[in-house]
Order: structure tokens, then sequence, then C-alpha cells
């Protein structure tokens, strides 16, 4: 009895909630940059401010998201102790200034910054591969969460050698391929490498939970895991050298990546919870910018389509519509809970605390909605036609919608210190006791 | 046994319980106080001390003849189904009314692994098994109880 039965929480929940707060700082960053980088989003992809703009992206949003959220999910999901928190915490502050280096050189065009400032991000990866892969040392069932997030985490260190060799190549030309298979097999590597299987896995646990639906059938799981397995690396290779895997492996991919919508409308209509929150619609609503993703990527692969606007509008599907939407969903549930669980957990019980709902904002969480899903339609369609003045309205309406998700982040912080938090309302929806 | 659906109430007494909840709880406990002459009709709104003093009789022993009927079996909980945190809330809430000495088993869908520290925390042991597919169960009882 007693200590046995858990794996030893260790400083939970305070790391999880510092990596989505410095993500959520990137991604309200990241919107301005629409704004302000309007007319390069129009031109060509291979622009340094445009690839300082992803950077701040795919590296100061969505993987410092996902990388706090492995935070949460291994101790929670894998039941397995976090190896080391005082690692998980310098990290943090090595890849917010690897990330920053690395934004403010591609902005400026500085290549041995650059280079510096990513070699200083490979060392901050390495740092969380050795945790997260400590941690999972040892994992007693290789659930579907599991065996997707070692292959998400496989994925992120093949980007982090592509982009480290893209890196050194604008000092030294020492690039296995083509400069721009290469950045092509970066892109997609950590598009389908690491983020895809990261979310596929942290969905099949989380949404049952919030939405109290079925879990991914086996078909299901068989059909993501092979698919995502088999897919990435055809896909990579097929860009690098042999052109004809390409189009297999794209049809890999979105059977993996169909599958995966297909049970997310399955458990959303056998789910349990009669009213969707806010956090669920965003997630749900960036499930449906798969299927865009799916047609701009084959089209792609298959040279149905071609040139940077509709590369440009794949890349705006799949990172600003799906993976964008479906973090900030995850993170409107999320982030509740971890601040909950800090503040008022060990009052539970004892004294009326406040339900789960009072934390959130639900008129700032309707207007951050209506921004963001607008703004990312918009985006996409924008960039497909390359108008600058449609890009920054997009650009606008994502700022303000950043600004919403920033502030409402920022009233469930606050509850942190119940005394500053406005909780004097909410203390009347204490969670009801059954008669 | 007693059997709670996702819900707080419990079968373990204490001497600030009221008699007409006791009555409501436990089937047999009418007998117990019509026997040893404690009114449960006009006087359920006392507490079980209050009436063990209007019916002069010992309160350790009205309250061992009602744990004799209220039984030795762990109170059960099922929390399968709620949205976090409310599982957590609901265990809680069920202990800090759990009688000494008395055992509560929670139903689960999962290991509660961030209720595990706020039950260490709060000074009580516990025990998880999973005796059938979907279905996680934890004893928790006060350490040394």
């Amino acid at each position: 009895m007693g200590g046995r039965d858990g794996p030893g929480l260790g400083p939970f929940p305070l790391i999880p909630l510092a990596y989505l707060l410095c993500a959520a700082v990137a991604f309200l960053v990241a919107t301005a940059g629409v704004v302000w980088l309007a007319p390069e989003m129009a031109g060509h992809y291979y622009h340094p401010r445009l690839i300082a703009l992803t950077h701040t992206v795919t590296l100061g949003w969505i993987t410092i998201a996902i990388m706090g959220a492995s935070y949460q999910i291994v101790p929670i999901v894998l039941e397995r102790p976090l190896w080391s928190a005082r690692l998980a915490r310098w990290q943090l502050v090595l890849l917010v200034t690897a990330v920053s280096g690395m934004v403010a050189h591609f902005y400026l065009g500085t290549w041995p910054g650059l280079t510096a400032a990513a070699g200083l991000l490979a060392v901050g990866v390495v740092l969380h591969l050795l945790n997260i892969g400590l941690s999972m040392r040892g994992v007693e069932r290789w659930t579907f969460t599991a065996l997707l997030l070692a292959l998400g985490h496989g994925g992120l260190a093949a980007t982090t050698l592509f982009g480290l060799g893209l890196a050194v190549y604008h000092l030294r030309p020492i690039l296995p391929a083509d400069l721009f298979a290469t950045l092509h097999a970066h892109v997609q590597l950590a598009l389908l490498g690491w983020v895809a299987p990261m979310i596929l896995g942290v969905a099949a646990r989380v949404y049952p939970m919030f939405l109290r639906g079925p879990l991914p059938g086996r078909p299901a799981r068989i059909a993501q895991v092979v698919g995502l397995g088999l897919g990435v690396p055809s896909v990579v290779v097929g860009l690098m050298a042999a052109r004809w895997l390409l189009p297999l492996g794209a049809v890999a991919v979105s059977l993996a990546a169909l599958s995966h919508a297909g049970w997310v409308l399955r458990t959303t209509r056998h789910r349990k919870r009669s009213r969707l929150g806010w956090g669920l619609r965003f997630a749900l609503t960036g499930t449906v910018f798969i299927t865009l993703a799916i047609v701009l990527g084959v089209a792609l692969a298959t040279d149905q389509l071609s040139g940077p606007r509709a590369a440009l509008a794949y890349a705006v599907a799949i990172l600003g519509g799906w993976v964008s939407l479906t973090i900030v969903g995850m993170m409107l549930e999320i982030v509740p809970f971890l601040v909950w669980y800090k503040a008022y957990a060990s009052r539970a019980g004892r004294e009326p605390v406040p339900a789960l709902a009072a934390l959130g904002s639900p008129r700032l969480e309707a207007f951050m909605y209506a921004c963001l899903v607008g703004g990312m339609a918009l985006l996409v369609g924008a960039a497909f036609v390359g108008e600058v003045a449609w890009i920054r309205t997009a650009g606008c309406l994502l700022l303000a919608g950043g600004l919403a998700f920033l502030a409402a982040l920022c009233r469930m912080v606050r509850h942190l210190d119940p005394s500053r938090a406005d909780i004097a309302g909410s203390m009347t929806a204490v969670i009801p006791r059954q008669p | 046994m007693a059997h709670e659906s996702g819900s707080a109430a419990h079968a373990g007494l204490r001497p600030d319980d009221t008699i007409g909840s006791i009555v409501r709880r436990h089937a047999g406990a009418t007998e117990v106080l019509e026997a040893m002459d404690v009114n449960h009709c006009c006087g359920a709104h006392l507490t079980v001390r209050e009436a063990a003093a209007l019916a002069g009789v010992s309160l350790d022993a009205l309250l061992a003849a009602l744990e004799r009927i209220s039984g030795g079996d762990p109170v059960q909980l099922d929390v399968r189904g709620l949205e976090p945190p409310q599982p957590m809330v609901r265990v809680l809430e069920a202990l800090d009314r759990l009688a000494p000495g008395a055992e509560l088993e929670v139903h689960h869908d999962r290991r509660p692994l961030l209720l595990y520290p706020q039950l260490d925390a709060r000074g009580y042991v516990h025990e998880t098994d999973e005796p059938e597919p979907g279905l996680v169960r934890i004893r928790i009882r006060r350490s040394g109880g």
C-alpha cells in the first residue's frame, strides 16, 4: 500500500505549464509575424524571413508545446516517473534561447550565428530525448500512445539531424542531396515524423478522457502506427533519392491521418459528454483541416500541384489548421486542469473549491475560436493565391485570436495564487456533491 | 457492502451524522434505534451524539450497534466515466467523511496517478489492482486504521 501505487510526479504540474506558456507566447509572436511578413508570404517560401516565421511556429510554438505535453503524458499516461525534473527546467531555458537565436539569425540572414543557435537547439533536443528516453525505460505496456511517442521522438531526432545539416550547409556545402530535396525532407520529417505521431498519440488518450468517448479500435491503431511507420521513411527517401516512393509514402501517411480523423468523428458521435467546451471544438475543427492537408499533400506528391503557392498553402493547412488549432484546443482543456490541480487539489474534499469550468472564459474562447478558425481558413486560401491584402487580413484575425488566447491562459494561471484570482464569483460553482 | 455510484456518500458512521441520514442509508438502522429507544422519527434531525444523550444510552454503544448493521465492508465509489478532475474530487470528499477504520473502494477507468500524492499527503494508504479490463480498483484507508 501507499507510495508504490504512484510513480512520483515530482514538480508536476509546473514543468508542463512553463513549457505550454512559453509556447503560447511564441504563437502570439508568430501571428504578429504573419501580419508583418504578409508581402514575403506572397512570394517564395525559401526566404530567410519566412523561414524565421516558420521556425517560430514549428519550434517556438509546436515543438515546445509538445515537449511540455510529453512531460505530462509520460508520468500520467505511461506511468513512468520523470527521469530528471532539473534537466527539463534547464532544457526549457536552452530551447527558448536557441529558438530565439535561430529566429533572429534567420530574420537577419546571419549564417554563423544561425549555425551556433542550431547547435544549441540540437543540444536541447538531445537533452529532451535523453530525459524522455530514460523516463520511458521500463515501460511495462507498449500501448498505442507509448508506441507513437517513441515513433515521434525518433522523428524529432531525424528532423534535428537534417536541420543541423541544413544550418551547416550555409557555411560548408555538405549535404547528401540537393538543397531543396533536403529542405523538403526536413519539413516532412518535422510534420509527419515528429508532430503527427505525437498529436495522434496524445489525442488517443486526451479526447476520450474529455469527450468520455471510445478509445481508438484495433484497426485504427494499426492503420495509424503502420501508416506513419512506413509512410514517413518512404516520403523522405522519395524526396531525396527515389521519387517513385513519394506517392506511396503520401498514401500511407494519408491513410494514417484519415484513420485518425475517422476515429475522432466516431468518438465525438458516441461521446457521453453532451456539451462541448471551446477547447474540444478547437481540437475537432483542427481535425477537419486534416482533409484539406491530405488533398494538398497528395496532390503535391503526385505532381497534380506544384510550386511555392501550393506548398505554402499545404504548410499553412497542416501547421496552422490542423496542428495549431488542435494544440490550442488541447491547451484549453489541459492548462485549466494543471492549474486547478496545483491550486486546489490539496483543498478538494476539505472545503469548497472552484469547478474546472470556473477557470475558463467562454466568451474569450468563443472570440478566439472565431478569429483563429476564420484566420487559418482565410490564410490557407490567401497563401494559395498569394494575395498580400488577404494574407494580412488573415494575419490580423490570427493576431486578435492569439492575444485572446494569451489573455485566456493568463486568467487561468492567476488561479495559481488564489488571493489574486477573481474566484469570488466562481466559488459559487463548487463541484456539486451528489445527493 | 455499501454501493455508491459517482457519489461522495459513505457508510462510515460519525457522532455528528444525523439519525435521519443514517436511517435513509442503512436498512436495519430503524430496528437498531428502536431496540435502543432512540427516536428515529421525531428525532431524525438530531445527531447521533444528541440522540444518544436524549435516549440516555452510551454514544459508543449506539455507534457500535449502528456500525454492525452498516457492516465492515469497504464503501464502494464508482467514478468511471467522470470527467477530470471530478473523480479526484469525489474520492477526496468521500474520504473526508469516511469513518475511522473504514475503507473506501474506488472503481476507476484508469490508475489515478494524480490522486496518489493527495492520498499520501493526507495520511491514507492505498492499493491498486485491475481485476478486469477497464476496471481499476483502488482500496483506500487511513494510515494505521
